[in-house]
């Protein structure tokens, strides 16, 4: 008995190892298409629009990138574990009203570490729903979604928090010898998160989960745990995005996330990662990122009305993923 | 006609839950205000949970396929701003804006459909961008503002009359839930969309035209969102670009709380009613004691999550579900 039962689990690992290795593998053309059409975008916007090329502005670009970067890599949790992260732009906008309301009162640092804390909270309950109650994560986020915009609405009554602490937008505008610090943030973020997702046992155990968790199960491994982890791991991450956001614009708004719910999908599957099959990389991402960040950017600055852009994220999010699919299909 | 006593014993376990909920909901709601159960105030819950209710059956009805409609709020803003810019812009007569409005919303369904069935793509993602698509389309068509139809045509008469003392639209919802629950339980169409939920491969073994039935039920689901639209432009006699944004939320969180599951293939249309009507009972009510939209809001969410966890637990039972047993563990057994 014991001893099927060890084939049966040994069977199932080296099912997941196969996977897992598999996925490594899968760099394929579509992420060469999505570098082309990087510098496609980069090279039309730059002949396009006189400022877009200037210093000041790819430093902005810079910026606005950082903060989607963090936001994917919540996202790329969310679709490691198996699911879809919809609330990812209402976390941002809670924890953006929040950290910029504390820190009217108790100042910069306790109005970061209360974003984050919202993010860590609302995350842990989501968990619990998905880790404990069986909730399918994806759905979950839908409910988590309705209740982060409220609650977001209900900090700040619908108006915008301004007259911030000095201190505040220090580490969203304040350069660092040349480079925004906001980036160097950023992109720290980013590869913590890669290290701990691809180098040690919690984050390739999220990763087992992800892809089967009836044999990540067998193999011993405390599935509720991971999801919820995972869960809290990216609510938080989505709640650091939203402080990062609202240190860069230095006001706390509950209207500010509303396009981040779909960028940061789209970034994620730009990046060439197909959802709901249990992959996702954060550095993959890294190409989505800048993808629509360029677009946002330059759309600005040829001011594209903000429907026609709502517009063009919807129809390039169903284009990717149509394209991803069929590749995967064929 | 033998009864067939166990089968009803069966759904009444099934709805008895939900329904002791929506009744809850009405006495906790009438002990904070006696305004709740005033006359008045019980028909507009009415009124307002057909309005609804049309909606959650669309939802329902792909909900059983396995799969979700996000779009749903968007198309409610474009079939609105179509019947709108139909009257408006072309002065055409009502009756041609409703039926534009209608179909404008299948139209959106059979896109939905097409692409979740037939290519393949995963619902929630498609659906969701569809719903960024059709706001932000919705909204460039009026440059959005809402379209006065208050003087242009009568249309407020489906949204607010009343044939004796029955208000239009519990009508059409009564009619709709026949018509609809017929569809389901008589027909084989309804039977290969719970077929299609519950086990996909199976009804695509079994000779079930899978991608054509899905289609078919996205594109109900937009007709019935385009209704929905109507009667609600109707009540607030203006095409709105921003009509309901919620109502994909509230249509999830309604068949949720009555029991759809969300894996497909289980549920029927009296459970969606009973959901619908405890959620509309639920806002109205929190808009009696002055609770803030928001707040609304995230209540609206926390009811969804809530909903399907407790939906789990009646389906599998809380042991099962959660793994936490209170029993003391047996010792010697070896899994």
């Amino acid at each position: 008995m014991k001893k099927a039962l060890q084939q049966r689990t040994d069977k199932n690992k080296e099912g997941v190892i196969a996977q897992l290795s598999r996925m490594k593998s899968s760099i394929d053309w579509f992420q060469f298409g999505a570098v082309g059409l990087l510098i496609l975008i980069w090279l039309i916007m730059y002949f396009s629009t006189p400022h877009f090329g200037n210093k000041f502005n790819q430093i902005n670009l810079m910026r606005q990138a950082s903060v989607l970067m963090v936001a994917a890599a919540a996202q790329t949790f969310a679709v490691i574990a198996g699911g879809l992260n919809i609330a990812v732009g209402s976390s941002v906008a809670l924890s953006a009203v929040v950290s910029a309301a504390v820190s009217l009162k108790f100042g910069t640092a306790a109005g970061y570490i209360a974003g984050v804390l919202t993010g860590v909270l609302t995350g842990f309950l989501l968990g619990v729903a998905v880790g404990i109650f069986r909730v399918d994560a994806t759905i979950g986020t839908v409910g988590l979604m309705a209740v982060a915009q409220g609650l977001a609405f209900q900090v700040t009554r619908g108006r915008p928090v301004t007259g911030l602490p000095q201190t505040y937008r220090i580490v969203g505008m304040g350069m660092w010898g040349g480079v925004p610090i906001l980036v160097v943030v950023a992109l720290s973020t980013i590869i913590l998160v890669h290290i701990f997702l691809s180098y040690t046992v919690w984050g390739r155990n999220i990763y087992a989960v992800g892809v089967d968790e009836e044999a990540a199960r067998l193999a011993g491994i405390k599935v509720r745990w991971y999801k919820i982890l995972s869960q809290v791991l990216s609510v938080s991450l989505a709640a650091w995005a939203g402080v990062l956001l609202s240190s860069r614009i230095n006001t706390g708004i509950a209207t500010i996330g509303a396009g981040m719910h779909l960028e940061a999908i789209a970034a994620v599957i730009l990046g060439g990662t197909a959802l709901f099959s249990g992959e996702g990389n954060v550095l993959k991402a890294l190409i989505g990122v800048m993808i629509i960040t360029i677009l946002n950017n330059g759309m600005d600055l040829l001011h594209v009305s903000h429907y026609l852009r709502d517009i063009l994220l919807g129809l390039i999010v169903i284009s990717v993923v149509f394209i991803n699919t069929t590749l995967k299909n064929r | 006609m033998a009864l067939n006593t166990k089968a009803l014993v069966d759904r009444l376990k099934r709805t008895g839950g939900s329904l002791l909920i929506l009744i809850v909901i009405v006495v906790v709601m009438t002990l904070i205000d006696k305004r709740f159960l005033s006359p008045e105030n019980v028909r507009n819950i009415l009124r307002i949970g057909a309005i609804t209710v049309i909606a959650v059956y669309g939802q329902t009805f792909v909900m059983l396929t396995g799969q979700i409609d996000l779009s749903m709020g968007a198309v409610a803003s474009l079939s609105s701003v179509i019947i709108g810019l139909v009257v408006v812009q072309l002065g055409w007569p009502l009756f041609i804006s409703i039926i534009f409005a209608l179909l404008v919303g299948a139209l959106v369904g059979l896109v939905n459909g097409v692409l979740v069935f037939h290519f393949g793509l995963p619902s929630f993602i498609t659906t969701f961008g569809m719903f960024t698509s059709l706001s932000g389309f919705a909204s460039s068509l009026t440059g959005s503002t809402p379209i006065e139809l208050a003087g242009l045509c009568n249309i407020g008469w489906i949204g607010r009359g009343f044939v004796g003392a029955v208000p239009i639209p519990i009508i059409i919802a009564a009619i709709a839930f026949i018509i609809l629950h017929l569809v389901l339980n008589n027909t084989g169409y309804g039977r290969t969309v719970k077929a299609i939920g519950y086990n996909r491969k199976v009804a695509l073994l079994s000779g079930r035209k899978v991608k054509l039935i899905g289609i078919i039920t996205y594109v109900l689901s937009g007709f019935l969102v385009g209704l929905t639209a109507v009667l609600m432009s109707s009540r607030i006699y203006c095409a709105h670009p921003d009509l309901a944004p919620n109502l994909a939320f509230d249509a999830i969180a309604a068949a949720a709380v009555g029991g759809i599951s969300m894996q497909g293939g289980k549920g029927n249309l009296v459970e969606a009613t009973i959901g619908a009507l405890i959620i509309v009972a639920l806002l109205n009510g929190l808009t009696l004691v002055n609770v803030t939209t928001y707040m609304q809001m995230v209540t609206r969410g926390l009811v969804i999550i809530v909903a399907v966890a407790l939906n789990n637990v009646r389906t599998f039972g809380f042991a099962n579900v959660t793994g936490i047993s209170f029993r003391r563990k047996k010792v010697g057994v070896e899994v």
